[in-house]
């Protein structure tokens, strides 16, 4: 009986070094939206935003806001398109080949290392883009203007 | 051959079957330049399309490559748009024009430009693998190859956007020389054909004012539920028939409508159409159009329908002209995105034409890179 106890309680307490790890495992994230610290931008309304990102006209006290697009993380892109754009990968694609094909309008561009893209932030009038807050927070010369999803991730 | 997605262009032909190779590398060629000294894009369509028709012999069956090449350039406010086609007897310039931004929001075009009277031909152009099927509505048939409506202008295209909270509204004019009206000279019977003015052969051909406006509603600034209306007037003239000239004003409304994942899309022409010569000079009316849906199923699968039907096209002697006209139509089939930038789509159609009924099977394979 008392190895039958020993056993069930030795399941237990693996069962709960299992959840505590699970959990600490599980990170606060941030996603928040960048700009250089000398930029005249502050804020964007979530409509703003998704047509910035959509490749779409917007300005804001006539300055054009251009967005760049941080896929250096798989998973800030997939929140990025979760939370910001609401639309699948695939389907964000094609919308923007489809405005470039129709317009010839720039689509927002792309970049893969994100040190190039706070480079290009840096040096381009009206640019945003989205980073994960605790990268933004280490780079003194970048704005902060707005947290736009706060949550858990593995 | 009937042609829901036939290619038929004669602007410059090119008579070897590497066309389409040594078009990409005269576009690269060109454009390269470009890019060197202005932020630019270069898009390729590549397309491969199997058509058969009911009554036609398997051996009969077209396979049909195209290669649809877009580039774009800016430097400040200035920008220059190109789109060209080659298929694998021929090569076309369809949009070539120079534009000023005066704002994000507002530019004027100077060039070869699609007619924004019909909202699937400015949406899709020609790039097959942005339309959600394979064939387009008989209303936005391209004029050469033998749609009833100009669908190039050589002229002006002026578009606007006004921002209204959660809303905006699109105005666009174009202004410019529209088509003439060639009869079936060769006797293929394909009827006669609307062709454009050709920017390397501007002498070329009878052409006259043509002018469009369109307002559009979004009813989500975002750029996809929306509905407008058009109206536009041209006056065609006629060569190698009976008549003179044809004057035709159009006027209607589409819209486009999306909710959950099902997407409608729609548009009514309202025609009127008044033929000079051969003692003609009554006005006809006819009304044409379209209801478009897809619906996305299990992700990467988009099943798709259309309708399509005409009134009062019977008696009208300027649809009589266009042999290739299909008054009534009903598709289905079914899209497959196997990969980012690539789809497969199956194509079945029930067609009602002029010269007889027929049912349609279309296979294609299209892409857009990068």
């Amino acid at each position: 009986m008392r190895r039958r106890l020993a056993r069930v309680g030795l399941v237990v307490l693996f069962l709960l070094v299992a959840f505590v790890q699970g959990v600490q495992a599980q990170e606060d994230r941030a996603l928040v939206l960048v700009a250089d610290s000398e930029s005249g931008l502050d804020h964007l309304s979530p409509r703003q935003l998704r047509r910035v990102f959509l490749g779409l006209p917007v300005e804001v006290r006539g300055q054009p806001v251009r967005a760049l697009l941080n896929t250096s993380d798989p998973l800030l892109n997939r929140v990025f398109l979760q939370k910001v754009v609401f639309m699948s990968q695939r389907r964000y694609a094609r919308q923007l080949l489809s405005l470039t094909f129709r317009t010839g309008r720039r689509r927002p561009q792309a970049f893969r290392d994100q040190d190039q893209m706070v480079r290009t932030l840096h040096s381009s009038v009206g640019a945003i883009a989205v980073m994960w807050k605790r990268d933004a927070a280490r780079d003194g010369s970048l704005k902060i203007m707005q947290t736009l999803w706060r949550g858990r991730l593995p | 051959m009937h042609g829901a997605g036939n290619q038929e262009r004669c602007s410059i032909p090119v008579t070897n079957p590497r066309g389409m190779a040594a078009c990409l590398g005269l576009a690269l060629c060109l454009w390269m330049p470009c890019l060197a000294y202005a932020d630019g894009n270069l898009l390729a369509f590549p397309e491969l399309g199997f058509e058969w028709n009911s009554g036609d012999d398997p051996d009969d069956a077209v396979f049909s490559p195209l290669l649809d090449v877009f580039g774009s350039a800016h430097r400040g406010r200035w920008n220059a748009l190109v789109e060209a086609i080659a298929t694998d007897h021929d090569f076309h310039i369809e949009r070539l024009h120079l534009g000023y931004d005066f704002s994000p929001a507002s530019t004027l075009r100077l060039g070869r430009i699609h007619n924004p009277l019909s909202y699937w031909v400015m949406q899709y152009h020609h790039a097959n693998y942005l339309r959600p099927s394979i064939s387009s509505p008989e209303s936005a048939r391209f004029d050469d190859d033998g749609g009833i409506f100009p669908s190039h202008l050589a002229g002006l295209l002026f578009s606007t956007e006004q921002v209204l909270g959660e809303r905006s509204i699109d105005y666009t004019l174009a202004l410019g020389t529209g088509p003439e009206l060639e009869g079936d000279h060769d006797s293929s019977g394909g009827g006669a054909k609307l062709h454009a003015i050709d920017l390397f052969r501007p002498g070329e051909g009878r052409h006259r004012f043509n002018a469009t406006a369109r307002v559009a509603l979004h009813l989500d600034n975002f750029g996809e539920d929306q509905v407008g209306a058009f109206v536009s007037r041209v006056r065609v003239p006629v060569a190698g028939t009976v008549y003179d000239a044809v004057n035709l004003s159009v006027g209607g409304a589409f819209l486009h409508w999306k909710r959950s994942s099902l997407a409608l899309t729609g548009s009514l022409f309202l025609v009127r159409d008044v033929l000079e010569g051969a003692g003609e000079t009554r006005p006809r009316h006819f009304a044409t159009g379209y209801l478009h849906a897809d619906l996305p199923v299990q992700g990467y699968w988009t099943l798709f329908g259309r309708l399509e039907r005409s009134f009062g096209e019977g008696g009208d002697p300027y649809v009589g002209l266009l042999a290739q006209f299909i008054a009534r139509r009903d598709v289905a089939g079914v899209r497959w995105d196997f990969s980012a930038g690539q789809a497969v789509k199956l194509e079945f159609s029930n067609n009602h034409g002029l010269t007889g009924d027929f049912r349609q099977i279309l296979l294609n394979w299209s892409a857009g890179f990068p």
